[in-house]
């Protein structure tokens, strides 16, 4: 199984690599929504609207990174997917690739917001742990969502209606533990919350790999 | 006849609960006063959406263990039904909110675990609309159903008690009101409770053959 996932995940780094057009979008997106929240805010901002406008752009960049992990591809080359691997793994190598999407998008969008609205705290160290968590959260979350929409066939207008409810809990978390960081609370703290974050993120993939099969097979 | 005494009991008790309800005297508390008989009828409202809403969740698991379309109709009734009661639960909960808190919406955990739990199932809805195939509708709703259930129990369960400084009975320190209820409103509450489950359970039921029936109908 973890040469299949191996696999599959070589192929869309390399497919990814090769033409860039998610990447790029993805970054583009995320540094034109801060430059429009900088010419709108004027850098007026305190820590906690900073926060949470940081967390709802990051969330709309994930919807976006992941609603197109299935679409992206003909159906040809799923039955083909299905027939050499198992559904566990095209998930697993689907999520991992996501998380790699996020953790790029998420220190874009960090360092757009540095140069554009300056970063209201000194715990600049702690902040990027929670982005490394929070990608994987997310990905961990949309990626068994994306895989909804795209059964369903409506694949954009979906996925952001059926990605919102089961985002609440982990996002609100989220903003909570940024928030504390921003805040330069301990790390005993913020201990306690970066668990919670960590369940949901594990109980989101387990749930994804006993749902997953049943959306797989046509 | 025989299949009737829990509808019958469910009727008796809700009238009981409605009734006793308006009558029973409450220990008259600062701040609520008698608006306390509110939680006759508002706590039922969650007692009932929660069963129903899990009534769903586990026919969608027995769907996808089989593929019955039998379990997916029965998933559907119960989650429409579920759907009902979670609007007149917060309905109750907004009225009793505003006599005591002051606003109709209060940025409160509990409250908004309500308002993301009938988010889950109004998208659960949109989702269903928007599949054309029974059986593939049927599958990819079974699979949305069981993992936004779980999503929503997290929310409703684990974070408020991460959240500090809820208003709302039993989160954050402050006492929980089914424990230390008073005698004579627990002698209402429970079978109030009870009954209004079983009239859930039993719209449900009803809802669940409007459908075989109207499906027969089609076919």
């Amino acid at each position: 199984m973890f040469s299949e996932v191996r696999t599959l995940l070589f192929k869309d780094l390399s497919l990814e690599l090769r033409r860039m057009h998610h990447l790029n979008g993805l970054l583009l997106f995320v540094l034109g929504t801060v430059f429009l929240c900088f010419l709108s805010f004027g850098g007026g901002l305190d820590r906690e609207k900073w926060n949470a406008l940081f967390w709802i752009i990051q969330l709309f960049a994930a919807i976006q990174a992941s609603g197109h992990s299935f679409s992206g591809e003909h159906v040809n080359r799923h039955i083909y997917y299905y027939c050499i691997a198992s559904p566990i793994s095209v998930l697993l190598s689907k999520t991992i690739f996501n998380i790699c999407l996020l953790l790029i998008t998420g220190f874009g969008s960090f360092f757009s917001f540095w140069l554009l609205l300056g970063i209201p705290s000194s715990a600049v160290l702690n902040f990027m742990t929670i982005i490394v968590v929070a990608s994987f959260g997310f990905a961990a979350i949309l990626t068994l969502v994306s895989a909804i929409a795209w059964r369903a066939g409506h694949n954009f207008s979906l996925m952001a209606i059926l990605s919102f409810p089961v985002m609440y809990p982990f996002i609100i978390t989220l903003i909570k533990t940024s928030l504390l960081s921003l805040n330069n609370a301990s790390f005993n703290i913020m201990w306690s919350y970066l668990l919670v974050l960590f369940l949901i993120a594990f109980l989101a993939i387990a749930l994804g790999v006993i749902l997953f099969p049943y959306l797989w097979k046509e | 006849m025989k299949k009737m005494w829990w509808k019958i009991a469910g009727v008796i008790l809700v009238g009981y609960g409605l009734i006793a309800g308006l009558v029973v005297p409450v220990p008259d508390l600062p701040v609520i006063h008698e608006s306390i008989r509110n939680l006759f009828y508002h706590v039922c409202m969650w007692f009932a959406m929660l069963t129903l809403f899990s009534i769903g969740v586990v026919n969608a698991v027995r769907y996808l263990s089989g593929f019955n379309m039998h379990y997916d109709h029965r998933s559907v009734a119960a989650a429409s039904t579920g759907i009902f009661f979670g609007l007149l639960g917060v309905t109750t909960g907004s009225l009793w909110a505003r006599a005591t808190w002051g606003a109709f919406w209060t940025n409160d955990p509990q409250l908004n675990g309500a308002a993301v739990s009938l988010l889950v199932y109004a998208s659960y809805f949109v989702l269903r609309s928007s599949i054309t195939d029974a059986e593939k509708r049927a599958r990819i709703s079974a699979v949305y159903n069981i993992f936004a259930f779980s999503m929503m129990v997290i929310f409703l369960l684990i974070l408020p008690k991460l959240a500090q400084g809820s208003i709302h009975p039993g989160k954050g320190g402050n006492p929980m009101a089914l424990v230390d209820l008073d005698t004579t409103m627990r002698l209402v509450f429970y079978p109030a409770v009870i009954g209004w489950v079983t009239i859930g359970v039993w719209l449900y039921s009803l809802k669940l053959r409007i459908r075989l029936i109207s499906e027969a109908h089609e076919s």
